[in-house]
């Protein structure tokens, strides 16, 4: 059996470490480290006379389509530039917009002017016409497609959704 | 350095956590049979072990049951009530996840010494003991109540402020490198590697029924949390696996319940009330220090 001072060791240890290990991942995680990282990877960029990823020409951003179901109605496709305006589905503030009207299949759709950076890429097919995703309760009842989401229901963070300008291709998903 | 400090999402930790787990089962299936092909080369194989081995995988499908029953949702909500009240404004990134990851390591720790050192939670942990073999299918031997005391014990976490997801990813993560020690066919590693991680020669010694193997290594990733809280053996002596008393039965319905038929015959044959409570939150084998005259003498 362990002495009173080996439990009370354990109990102090694993205390400490779980405080600092929790106090760490807040400090670690705030808005504040991660401008200081974008700062610190700028200047390392500058330091080495390279541009930075983020102003690469890397083509126009081409969207690939894939899985419309029908060909009713129009598909909307939206480029976001800007981590707040995708969190919050905001369409004035987009960097780029394309309406079409929807095919079977597959269709692309390219943006001429986004030739470098990096982009959210929000795809619906719009059967009704209405622009506006449809919802029946909290599923949605039209199409929808984020780059690098898995399902319809899948809603990724900017960081996960971000894809650089070039062909891409983007599924449309039916709850 | 930017991926690692920028927001994820805790629907996509989540969305790895079940591609990892589920991944690993089908890895792990690949690996048992390069064993058993390892075990007949070596003419060990034999009709118990083929008999054990598909015993484990029927706890584990018992285990699933139980759990879905008992624990399912429960589980989920019980974290995220917890999570309200987080102290910390943890978002989730890389980083958080691996401390995450290191934070539940210990956890780990501490959960599995309580689940040996306390008769109740033992009478379930007791299934996994119980093979007197050691492959990749031991590890997914489990107890009726294996999915009860993690629950408990990584509560803190949410209550720290790590978002439910990132705390069951980490959960998991452990539990499948957890899995990956449970072979022969892994002698041991580099020192440096001893010394720091949990590996299949430490795990070897914590399934070990010899007297100085007993209630040692609980490691899960590693190891140093038995250096530091003087629970270390180094394997030395050849390692006789399974429970000091064996059940010696491959049937599943033994391997699953004999924990508890156990424990309830214990607990039934301790005289007086305060003893009964004293077999149960004790460690196995526990007797009273002054043993109790029966009232009927």
């Amino acid at each position: 059996m362990p002495s009173n001072a080996m439990r009370l060791f354990g109990l102090v240890a694993t205390t400490g470490m779980f405080v600092a290990g929790a106090w760490l991942a807040q400090e670690a995680s705030s808005p504040e480290t991660l401008a200081a990282v974008l700062e610190a990877d700028r200047e390392y960029y500058e330091s080495q006379d390279k541009v930075p990823p983020s102003q690469q020409i890397t083509g126009p951003l081409s969207v690939t389509l894939e899985g419309i179901r029908n060909a009713k109605g129009k598909v909307l496709v939206l480029a976001y530039d800007d981590k707040t305006a995708y969190e919050n589905s905001d369409p004035e503030k987009v960097a780029g917009f394309i309406e079409a009207s929807a095919k079977q299949g597959a269709m692309t759709i390219t943006f001429p002017d986004l030739t470098s950076g990096e982009f959210a890429v929000v795809a619906i097919h719009d059967e009704n016409g209405n622009y506006d995703l449809d919802f029946n309760g909290l599923t949605p009842t039209e199409g929808v497609g984020v780059s690098n989401a898995f399902g319809s229901l899948d809603n990724p963070g900017f960081d996960r959704a971000k894809v650089k300008a070039g062909p891409v291709d983007v599924t449309v998903h039916y709850y | 350095m930017e991926q690692f400090f920028a927001p994820i999402s805790n629907e996509y930790v989540s969305y790895l956590e079940t591609l990892v787990n589920d991944y690993f089962f089908l890895i792990a299936l690949v690996y048992l049979a390069f064993e058993l092909v390892r075990y007949a080369i070596k003419k060990q194989l034999s009709w118990t072990l083929i008999g054990d081995t598909i015993t484990n995988y029927i706890t584990l499908a018992m285990f699933i049951v139980t759990a879905a029953l008992v624990v399912g949702l429960f589980y989920v909500s019980t974290f995220f009530y917890v999570y309200q009240f987080a102290i910390f404004d943890i978002e989730t990134t890389w980083i958080t996840v691996i401390i995450c990851v290191i934070l539940a390591d210990i956890t780990y720790y501490w959960e599995h010494r309580f689940m040996h050192r306390v008769n109740f939670a033992w009478a379930t942990h007791t299934v996994h003991h119980s093979s007197p073999f050691f492959n990749i299918s031991v590890a997914y031997r489990f107890g009726p109540m294996d999915g009860i005391w993690p629950l408990l014990f990584h509560l803190p976490l949410a209550l720290l402020g790590f978002h439910p997801f990132v705390i069951f990813f980490a959960e998991i993560f452990v539990q499948v490198y957890q899995t990956v020690l449970h072979t022969e066919a892994i002698r041991k590693l580099p020192r440096p590697i001893e010394a720091i991680m949990s590996t299949p020669s430490h795990h070897r010694v914590h399934h070990g029924s010899n007297e100085k193997y007993l209630d040692k290594n609980y490691a899960g990733i590693f190891i140093i949390w038995d250096r530091m809280f003087g629970t270390f053996a180094c394997e030395d002596e050849k390692v006789v696996y399974g429970l000091v008393t064996p059940i010696e039965s491959v049937n599943p319905f033994v391997a699953f319940f004999h924990g508890f038929y156990r424990l309830g015959r214990d607990v039934w044959n301790m005289p007086g009330f305060f003893n009964k409570i004293g077999v149960l939150i004790h460690p196995p084998g526990w007797e009273p220090k002054s043993k109790p005259k029966s009232p009927a003498e």
